[in-house]
């Protein structure tokens, strides 16, 4: 038995501790938005947050993640209107929209500790996450954007 | 005869109203206030709510979208009442297929006729409850107003007093006039995509985040190679110590799409993984485990040497003729890599029973097709299949396969539980059904005073549709003889060489060796990346300038003049594309500028097929370093024709999409078959493109009134050939193996 806390609520869970964080959230508990994509970190799809920074749940195990502030995309913001969440709709990001979770997740963690990121910062951050609709073009004008919003308040 | 009727009424309880065809089977009015009727296009609510049902795949192009506004510019409704939904498409009326970037055009007019009916019958209904003609009243944003008066009259009071009924038949529907270009209030610009708010707060559901209750998981064990084979004896007794284990199924796959699958059955995921890992199978021995992309390559050249091979698919006067007394001949050798779907979302499918009825929650962007072959497999009628669809996953054409809701199914009848199957990435990689491997030869026969006079083009690939889907093939230039256009498609260029030959050649041990299939921009992807090198190299070698020899040959003569209703104006739209790009790159200039390793090339493409072709070139910009082979695209120019266009940001974001993973094609992506198996198995060695491979992108649609065409594949066919172009621009050196790693570079250099 572990207890995760994830977007601010408490869930026991009763899976072997090595069991991936990621099949924890989605199957166990049934919150979709992380995504399962290669299952090796090699591709960013299942980005949460642990204690605010990114971290890939395929390669982050029960054990460790229990007792940790977890975040998911459901999480980011009770409306999922986060600064980035408003952003990649202004830029119209998605397209089939697969992996854009684990893109908005990664992109909050670098606004949060760089919040005037330049271009090759941006690429740094994000150069881990894969787009196959290579929405990559929108993605940085979307971090770009969030950052001038996020500065502001 | 009257038998297909579009139907415009309100339902029995006075909540909404529909439109749509009656389709058999499918009674009336009444019946469809309380179940599902899948033949309905929109409907629209007592608050005047519209719901367009979009029944095209949603990977991303925002399909839903651009069918919505089809409708509403007709219908005259306020965009802000506008949704859009993905209905299941449970029952046969008509083929669904997305695919081909064919949705908007082969639907810009029939969209538009069903919104024009729609509000039709709400003037009508209007004027009779106004007391008015109905020529005497117009719609606008959801209302029918009375001209003279000024009386009003929602579309959302009109369907609540169930006040709307009206049949049109075919006849009816052809005859209603569209507005003119000019009197577009929504087509042409860019709302915001319907799909993109879910994709955004987690909430947007995809296959793999569907449910059911006490249901198991199934991972496939796969086989040593690709072709697959039989399982001679299965032992799991490693399997019994995983917790969760259930046990394995082993069954024929009837679609021999895999030949046979044996699945390990687990209460969660992880454990079904271990419990595949720990089963021992004897997959018995086969001849294609000595088999490689050399051998594929080596065959293929035998069959393009024999010249009574293979079938002719364009023809353009006698070049058979023409070569053989041509002066002297031009050829070149190209070759293209298996190209992986490797879409981020991995196949899944869950399939439980409920009574009479199998339903599959799976992906599919050829529903039909899934429901045939699921029914198929459950040995059981299409009509007790029901699909319920929801966004994709992956843009790459990956889901037009059945083969994970087909092994699903497998797995919930021999075990009679639900069954949830999901792929890892490593399956998805090494037992995709890839863009197949191509060889081509092109020719040209050059007379003595220089002139070109014929041009030949051989190419070569196994053949996805003869697996897939057989009953697809279709005749080329030959009626006599079927060929595979999924992968022949491009080659048939508009371009008027004063002889022209395309031969069809079907790569059998390819197909022996591994299942091919479908990839966005199929065929136009490899096809034109040839065609286009190899005019870039005839102009060099004849010392022609290559813009003038293309729109020289682009004159629109012959089968080239194009038609409507998608290719009105044929080949010269391309010219005019190809001298818009010239212009606007500065590319004459450039192309003569000191090098340094810089380079620009130029290509151009009409894909995604002849019936639609979308006008489109390329100018790449690159960087080579010569002495590690490494190309870096600076910045890729678009310039595509694709007529009027209907959501322009949609239009603009799949150019976007379509011209990188073109980048992405043209350098990195190579699926390595080897020993008779694919060998890349994680995006660590399968190399995709990431943010920091992006270059410049300017993109420029031309948009010039004529009928719509698609817009998500044609930069995928120009980008590989503007780049091959850019490199011998750059260094003088030829690179015709595709994707143009470094040391394919190194190896153009030193042929050179």
């Amino acid at each position: 038995m572990r207890i995760l806390t994830i977007n601010g609520f408490t869930h026991v869970v009763d899976m072997p501790d090595d069991t991936p964080l990621l099949w924890v959230i989605r199957e166990n508990l049934k919150m979709t938005g992380t995504k399962f994509g290669c299952g090796a970190g090699l591709c960013g799809a299942c980005t949460v947050h642990l204690n605010g920074v990114a971290v890939r749940s395929c390669q982050t195990s029960l054990e460790e993640a229990a007792g940790q502030e977890i975040t998911t995309i459901e999480g980011l913001d009770p409306a999922g209107q986060h600064p980035v969440q408003r952003a990649w709709i202004a830029e119209q990001v998605p397209q089939c929209g697969y992996c854009q979770s684990g893109q908005i997740m990664q992109a909050a963690s670098l606004l949060q500790k760089n919040p005037n990121p330049s271009d090759a910062e941006i690429i740094a951050a994000m150069n881990g996450n894969l787009c196959r609709c290579a929405t990559y073009i929108r993605i940085k004008k979307a971090i770009k954007r969030a950052a001038v919003e996020m500065r502001r308040v | 005869m009257d038998r297909r009727r579009f139907l415009i009424g309100s339902v029995a309880s006075g909540v909404a109203l529909f439109a749509g065809y009656a389709v058999p089977g499918w009674v009336g009015v009444g019946e469809a206030a309380g179940r599902y009727a899948p033949a309905i296009w929109y409907i629209v609510d007592s608050a005047g709510i519209v719901t367009v049902h979009t029944m095209k795949a949603e990977v991303g192009q925002h399909i839903g979208t651009a069918l919505a506004m089809m409708i509403a510019e007709e219908l005259a409704v306020d965009w802000r009442n506008v949704r859009t939904d993905y209905p299941d498409p449970s029952r046969d009326f008509g083929i669904l297929l997305t695919a081909g970037s064919w949705s908007v055009a082969a639907n810009y007019d029939d969209m538009r006729r069903y919104g024009a009916a729609g509000r039709i019958a709400m003037i009508e209904a209007a004027a009779r409850r106004l007391n008015v003609a109905p020529a005497e009243c117009h719609a606008q944003q959801g209302w029918v107003i009375h001209q003279a008066t000024g009386q009003r009259v929602s579309y959302g009071m009109l369907v609540a007093a169930g006040a709307v009924d009206r049949v049109f038949n075919d006849a009816d529907l052809a005859g209603i006039g569209l507005k003119p270009d000019s009197a577009f209030g929504l087509i042409g610009t860019s709302p915001e995509a319907l799909d993109i708010p879910a994709k955004v707060d987690g909430t947007a559901r995809f296959g793999i985040d569907c449910f059911a209750p006490q249901m198991l998981y199934a991972k496939i064990v796969r086989p040593p190679l690709r072709a697959g084979g039989k399982a001679l004896a299965i032992d799991d007794a490693g399997a019994q110590n995983v917790v969760g284990y259930h046990g394995c199924v082993s069954v024929d796959d009837p679609t021999h799409d895999n030949n046979h699958y044996v699945m390990a059955l687990a209460t969660n995921f992880p454990a079904a993984l271990a419990a595949a890992t720990a089963i021992k199978i004897d997959w018995g021995v086969s001849k294609n485990s000595a088999i490689g992309d050399g051998d594929l390559i080596a065959h293929a050249k035998r069959l393009a040497a024999d010249k009574s091979k293979g079938s002719p698919w364009w023809i353009i006067g006698d070049a058979g003729k023409a070569m053989a007394s041509a002066a002297a001949r031009f050829t070149a050798e190209y070759t293209t890599a298996h190209v992986a779907h490797a879409g981020v979302e991995p196949m899944n499918a869950v399939v439980l029973r409920d009574g009479e009825h199998w339903h599959a929650y799976a992906e599919s962007a050829f529903q039909t097709h899934a429901v045939a072959a699921m029914a198929d497999a459950l040995d059981t009628d299409s009509a007790s299949v029901v699909l319920h669809q929801s966004y994709l996953g992956d843009p790459s054409g990956r889901r037009v396969e059945t083969d994970a809701l087909v092994a699903c199914a497998l797995a919930a009848k021999a075990s009679g539980r639900t069954v949830k199957l999901v792929f890892d990435r490593e399956e998805e990689l090494r037992f995709d059904f890839p863009r197949p491997l191509t060889y081509q030869a092109l020719s040209a026969g050059i007379d003595r005073h220089g002139k070109i006079t014929a041009l030949w083009h051989d190419l070569c690939s196994a053949w996805p549709l003869a697996r897939a889907l057989p009953i697809a093939l279709q005749p080329g230039a030959d009626p006599k003889t079927k060929v595979d256009w999924s992968v022949l498609t491009g080659a048939d260029s508009w371009y008027s060489p004063p002889n022209y030959y395309v031969r069809a050649l079907r790569n059998d041990l390819a197909e022996q060796a591994l299942p091919s299939g479908f990839l966005r921009a199929n065929a136009t992807g490899f096809a034109f990346w040839a065609l286009e090198s190899f005019i870039d190299e005839l102009a060099h070698h004849t010392g022609q300038d290559e813009i003038a020899l293309r729109l020289q040959w682009l004159d629109g003569s012959g089968p080239n003049a194009g038609g409507p209703p998608s290719a009105q104006g044929g080949a010269k739209r391309l010219a005019a594309v190809i001298a818009r790009i010239v212009e606007i790159s500065g590319y004459a200039a450039r192309r003569r500028a000191k090098k340094h390793g810089r380079g620009i090339g130029l290509a151009a493409s009409s894909a995604p097929d002849r019936r639609q072709p979308s006008w489109t070139a390329c100018v790449a910009e690159v960087a080579v370093d010569a002495a590690s082979g490494v190309v870096r695209v600076e910045k890729l120019t678009i310039v595509t024709d694709i007529g009027t266009v209907v959501h322009r940001d949609g239009a603009l974001a799949q150019i976007e999409s379509a011209a990188l993973t073109g980048l992405s094609v043209a350098l990195y992506e190579r699926a390595t078959f080897a020993h008779g198996a694919f060998v890349e198995a994680n995006f660590d060695s399968y190399r995709l493109l990431r943010m920091s491979d992006v270059p410049e992108l300017e993109i420029h649609i031309v948009a010039e009134g004529n009928h719509p065409t698609g817009a998500g594949e044609p930069a995928m066919s120009v980008v590989a050939p503007a780049i091959a172009n850019a490199i011998f621009n750059a260094i003088g050196a030829r690179v015709r193996d595709l994707p143009m790693t470094p040391d394919k570079v190194l190896a153009a250099i030193e042929r050179k």
